[in-house]
């Protein structure tokens, strides 16, 4: 989802939506406040909690089955200055679903988007990597380095 | 026939109430918070989710606090929960071989690529109690961090499959795999839909049937091909957007299992497999669940079907608690009725037979 | 009333939870007693085409992503406003559908094209939303059947000749059949299947 053809890595749509999602709901929260005046917006869908049915695959590569769901919920918003936007947030947390859809909506604008991908998205993707890679770091410690003994004579 | 009963509300009402408190206990203790539940009991947390059906760490956390611990009625509880939601989307299926990886075993090879990575496991504890930590002992040292291994970790039946060792994963069809939740489950059931049943079922009833095949009851040779802890992305795509969008990150444990290999005339032997695949760190549920995947696979693969791992109605009628604890524990309804007629019955009996001895 | 364009969907209900057990319970009302005339009240925005408050009211609190709909050609420019609000797949074809809104009763096809139901599950039939020109209490059809005291009299107008002969011949199926909701802008009624018609 990365655009390598940019000068800087600019994540596109796609990519900035699930970035929004697995976002903490409070770093989008402050971000909101931060802007000044807070752009105008109506809900085109109020956020509304439902479940999406999880499937996975036969053998890990194979037909999909059903596995179970998980909760989700999603809103749809409209900026006064005209872009629609749309959040879909894995868990039942309504406003973080309300403000994925409006800076969904907000980096469609073309005024907005630079300014945002700089300020918000870059943060976002730098936080996401560093906690993968503390995690990765501490998962590689428990990978079994297999040695030979060789027995005496 | 069920009797309708009056009078009980008053009773009930103090029941709920005396519920209420003992779910609490001593309240000089300090309560328990949904955030320790969901960080310090996350194997119950995975449980509840996998057999409640629903994955969300904190409606789990609450069921188990709700239900003080009694893990089957907090399946309940999330069972009942989600008939209060709307379906809004099917997920596209999850890729377990990309997401990042916490653990990763095989048994069947020593030296896989990507190597044997342990995570967090109970596997080489020693299972003695640990009386240290019945004090409060503040943060535990975490592992030395190491340079992660940046080699790929291809499935390991794939390794297998090049050379055509091992029977490969069955192909999608056209039609959308049926959904228990929305059809009823019918005889004789689809792979996909007995891989939904066992992914909800009780753990405890797929662990007895899969040590049961290895015990001989429908014996198929399962080697632990491999296991895998892993977060993956899972994306839907929203009707008015028409791309796919990341909606979060859920924990699965997928388990491969390598079965007993099988020929004929015309196709050389093929190892056969078995699949599990359950919500968060459920080990013990994944692999029971691919030797029963297995073992019900029996009439397809030309064995001979005789043991009760291998027999559908068998597994996949009695597989899920909630049923089987409903009908189990509605004896506890009042049955006088029924009762009374047995009760009838059974002094005319012995009404009839001292008469007979007597003459 | 605005119409919709691609880039500005008009919302749907203002209180999605409240409007849709609201216009369920009103909609179950109607089936319960048919021939009962009830008000639809939501949602305040409706998409271009002949559907009514009523039909669209019903649409947004009945349709999911799992309801596979049908509409005739005079509703079809309703099917993306219900499509954004609803996630409604469209039906391939008339007898996979499980909700068709009819805009022009007129020229309503052969009512056995639709899903009848199975005897198993004969609840899995097409249930018909039709914009009538019509719809009041009195009337020249006396409905009669279960839900129905003695006799109710309904004014329906916009059926072509023979409509309530040809739904009359599918009697003989039950439980298979078609339930009918009749919408006229606010209003609602309901026709079961169990529903007998004089005209």
């Amino acid at each position: 989802m990365l655009d390598s053809s940019a000068s800087s890595a600019t994540v596109l749509r796609p990519g900035w939506m699930g970035l929004l999602a697995q976002a903490a709901p409070e770093d989008l929260e402050a971000h909101w406040q931060s802007l000044a005046p807070q752009p105008g917006y109506t809900l085109l869908r109020p956020a509304e909690t439902g479940l999406v049915m999880v499937r996975g695959r036969i053998s890990g590569s194979g037909a999909p089955f059903n596995l179970g769901e998980m909760t989700m919920t999603r809103c749809a918003v409209r900026m006064a200055e005209g872009p629609v936007g749309f959040g879909h947030v894995a868990g039942r947390n309504r406003r973080h679903a309300e403000l994925a859809a409006i800076f969904d909506a907000l980096l469609q604008d073309r005024h907005r988007h630079d300014g945002l991908q700089d300020s918000l998205i870059a943060g976002l993707v730098r936080a996401r990597d560093a906690a993968r890679s503390a995690d990765r770091a501490e998962i590689a410690a428990t990978r079994v380095d297999f040695f030979t003994l060789a027995r005496g004579e | 026939m069920y009797v309708a009963v009056k009078g009980g509300e008053k009773a009930i009402d103090a029941a709920h109430a005396l519920l209420a408190a003992e779910r609490r206990g001593d309240p000089a203790v300090p309560e328990l918070s949904l955030a320790q539940i969901g960080q310090q009991l996350a194997g119950a947390v995975d449980r509840v989710m996998t057999e409640g059906s629903i994955y969300d760490r904190e409606l789990a956390a609450l069921a188990i606090k709700q239900a003080g611990g009694d893990l089957v009625e907090a399946v309940f509880l999330l069972r009942a929960y989600r008939t209060t939601l709307p379906r809004l989307a099917v997920s596209e299926p999850v890729d377990t071989a990309e997401g990042l990886i916490r653990r990763r075993i095989s048994a069947t090879f020593k030296d896989v690529p990507g190597g044997q990575v342990l995570g967090a496991t109970f596997d080489y504890t020693h299972r003695l109690l640990d009386f240290a930590l019945a004090a409060e002992s503040g943060s535990p040292e975490r592992p030395d961090p190491r340079a992660a291994c940046e080699q790929a970790m291809p499935r390991v039946a794939d390794l297998l499959g090049r050379d055509g060792l091992i029977e490969p994963a069955p192909e999608a069809g056209a039609a959308r795999p049926r959904d228990l939740t929305r059809e009823p489950l019918e005889f004789p059931a689809e792979r996909a839909v007995r891989l939904q049943n066992l992914a909800r079922g009780d753990e405890g009833f797929l662990l007895a049937l899969g040590y049961s095949t290895q015990r001989g009851y429908g014996k198929n040779h399962p080697f632990a091909g491999e296991i895998r802890v892993v977060d993956v992305a899972v994306e839907i795509v929203p009707e008015e957007l028409g791309f796919a969008v990341e909606i979060g990150e859920i924990r699965l444990t997928e388990c491969d299992m390598v079965n007993q290999f099988k020929g004929s005339g015309t196709v050389p032997a093929q190892f056969t497999r078995g699949y599990g695949l359950a919500f968060g760190h459920c080990e013990r549920k994944a692999m029971a669940m691919a030797l029963v995947d297995r073992a019900l696979r029996a009439a397809e693969l030309g064995e001979e079907v005789g043991a009760p791992a291998q027999d559908q109605e068998f597994v996949l009628s009695h597989s899920d608690s909630v049923e089987a604890s409903g009908f189990t524990q509605h004896l506890k309804l009042p049955h006088y009725v029924d009762f009374q007629s047995e009760l009838d019955l059974v002094r005319r009996l012995r009404a009839a037979a001292t008469k007979a001895a007597a003459e | 009333m605005r119409a919709g364009t691609r880039d500005f969907p008009l919302p749907g209900f203002a209180d999605p939870g409240s409007d849709s057990q609201r216009i369920f319970r009103s909609v179950l009302d109607a089936v319960a007693h048919p021939g009962r005339i009830v008000s639809i009240e939501a949602p305040a925005d409706l998409p271009s085409g002949p559907l009514g408050r009523a039909a669209i009211g019903t649409a947004l609190a009945l349709l999911d992503f799992e309801t596979p709909v049908w509409l005739d050609e005079a509703a079809r420019p309703a099917f993306s406003h219900l499509r954004f609000h609803c996630n409604c797949p469209e039906a391939e074809t008339r007898d996979s559908a499980a909700f068709a809104f009819i805009g022009d009763p007129a020229r309503l096809p052969a009512l056995d094209g639709f899903a009848l139901g199975l005897d198993p599950y004969p609840d899995r039939s097409t249930t018909l939303v039709i914009e009538v020109a019509d719809l009041a209490r009195g009337g020249r059809l006396s409905l009669s059947g279960p839900g129905i005291e003695n006799r109710n009299q309904l004014g329906v107008a916009g059926f072509r000749a023979g409509f309530w002969s040809e739904r009359a011949a599918l009697a003989p199926l039950f439980p298979r059949g078609l339930d009918l909701i009749l919408t006229c802008g606010d209003l609602l009624a309901a026709v079961p299947r169990t529903t007998r018609i004089e005209e």
